[in-house]
């Protein structure tokens, strides 16, 4: 299975490659700007520090949902408590 | 530089051949840079080397004798000086560059040894009797005067570390700090001082170009300072944490329109990072008026999903306005 699509990545990798020729002088704004508008994509890059964010941000929603969900079901026994952290790891993971 | 790939764009015509060929010059024509290795290294080295100094001093302090180590340190502080002093290029009020690659690690041994120094004598010989304020102010002026006058962040922020350890002295009874009550309301409002003091001073730098360099390491420290001790403030001070919070909801604006004006994504994040700390506890407190109980917990485990997903709605599209207004310039 492919997580994304092969367009946009090729696209981004070729934008990527482009800025690196640009900073360095071997390109002009012009032809730059020309393959930036060529190879469009729609992937999803946050800044780092806006990523940090999202992660905590993510991390608090995930935790005061399980306990919510912890709450609402009074799961008390072993196994019921041991779904809960599965479904809560699951969760980690996707966000990892 | 990925040489197939720009061949590619080369075959559908979107870059000439001589675009090209200056890629492939450029490319053969560059070394493999180990600039930024061979500079962790080296600070990583210098750190090793301070922190091994200490502990052969803790170790040996009974074979080896006070005297001779505090020679020995003393020396080899002093030669680190007596280099940097001679190789320095003088004070400007712009960035200036280091003469050589070794300049700035030998300023830092020097500075990490001074503090050993002075930490080694008031410890062994008492050399500032009970006046501790005296023995952070002494490195903290030596401090500032070799980060500006040689010009290196690294003392700058061992200063600024300094300035805010002799704050806390300075205006903290030493029996409260025998009894390592940090909560006091002293501690707490030299902070708040501090931190603005410290947002204020960067602004004057960069407003009368004073090494314009220095103002995020300044910013950097006071916007933590400031927003910690500004927390600290709301859970600590309970009877008037209604005045608190609208100071707490100034500075975050102001320091939210300021990471806007300047595209800072690391601005925005802390400033809405610390905000949310303040609005969740301030939810809390109202949801404790209300009479408490099983409804309340439920409502404020209801808030905190919810607002969580919101502020992840925000960054993203901050993200999007902060992106939008980049150059490629």
């Amino acid at each position: 299975m492919t997580a994304y699509n092969n367009t946009d990545l090729y696209n981004k990798y070729v934008q990527e490659q482009a800025s690196e020729a640009f900073r360095n002088k071997c390109i002009d704004e012009a032809v730059y700007r020309n393959i930036l508008e060529k190879h469009p994509h729609t992937l999803y890059t946050p800044n780092y520090f806006i990523r940090i964010g999202l992660a905590l941000l993510t991390f608090v929603a995930i935790v005061f949902s399980l306990t919510l969900v912890w709450l609402i079901t009074g799961a008390s026994s072993d196994e019921a408590i041991m779904t809960l952290l599965l479904f809560f790891c699951d969760s980690l993971l996707c966000l990892a | 530089m990925d040489i197939p790939a720009f061949e590619k764009l080369r075959d559908k015509q979107i870059i000439t051949d001589d675009d090209l060929e200056k890629i492939k010059a450029f490319k053969t024509s560059q070394p493999v840079s180990v600039h930024w290795d061979l500079r962790t290294i080296l600070y990583f080295g210098i750190f090793l080397f301070t922190t091994g100094t200490g502990i052969i001093v803790y170790k040996n302090i009974d074979t080896i004798g006070h005297d001779i180590i505090i020679a020995v340190i003393a020396l080899c502080c002093a030669g680190c000086f007596f280099y940097c002093i001679k190789k320095a290029k003088g004070y400007a009020n712009k960035k200036v560059q280091s003469p050589n690659v070794w300049f700035d690690y030998i300023l830092l041994a020097g500075c990490l040894l001074l503090l050993t120094l002075i930490g080694y004598l008031q410890f062994q010989y008492n050399a500032f009797g009970s006046r501790w304020g005296l023995a952070t102010f002494m490195p903290m002026v030596l401090l500032f005067i070799s980060a500006y006058y040689f010009d290196h962040l690294g003392v700058l922020s061992l200063a600024i570390v300094n300035l805010a350890a002799w704050t806390g002295i300075t205006v903290t009874p030493l029996q409260i700090l025998d009894e390592n009550d940090f909560s006091s309301e002293r501690i707490i409002l030299s902070g708040i001082v501090l931190g603005a003091g410290l947002v204020a001073f960067s602004l004057l730098t960069l407003k009368r170009n004073l090494k314009s360099h220095f103002a995020f390491t300044y910013k950097n420290f006071g916007t933590h300072i400031l927003f910690i001790a500004l927390l600290a403030a709301l859970f600590e001070f309970e009877d008037i944490y209604l005045i608190i919070f609208p100071v707490f909801a100034a500075v975050a604006f102001f320091f939210y329109k300021n990471a806007l004006k300047e595209n800072s994504f690391y601005f925005l994040v802390i400033t809405l990072l610390y905000s949310y700390i303040a609005v969740g506890y301030f939810v809390i407190r109202l949801l404790e008026i209300t009479g408490g109980g099983m409804g309340s917990v439920y409502l404020g485990l209801f808030y905190f999903i919810a607002s969580g997903i919101g502020l992840i709605r925000v960054l993203m599209h901050y993200n999007k306005i902060i992106k939008s207004n980049d150059s490629i310039q």
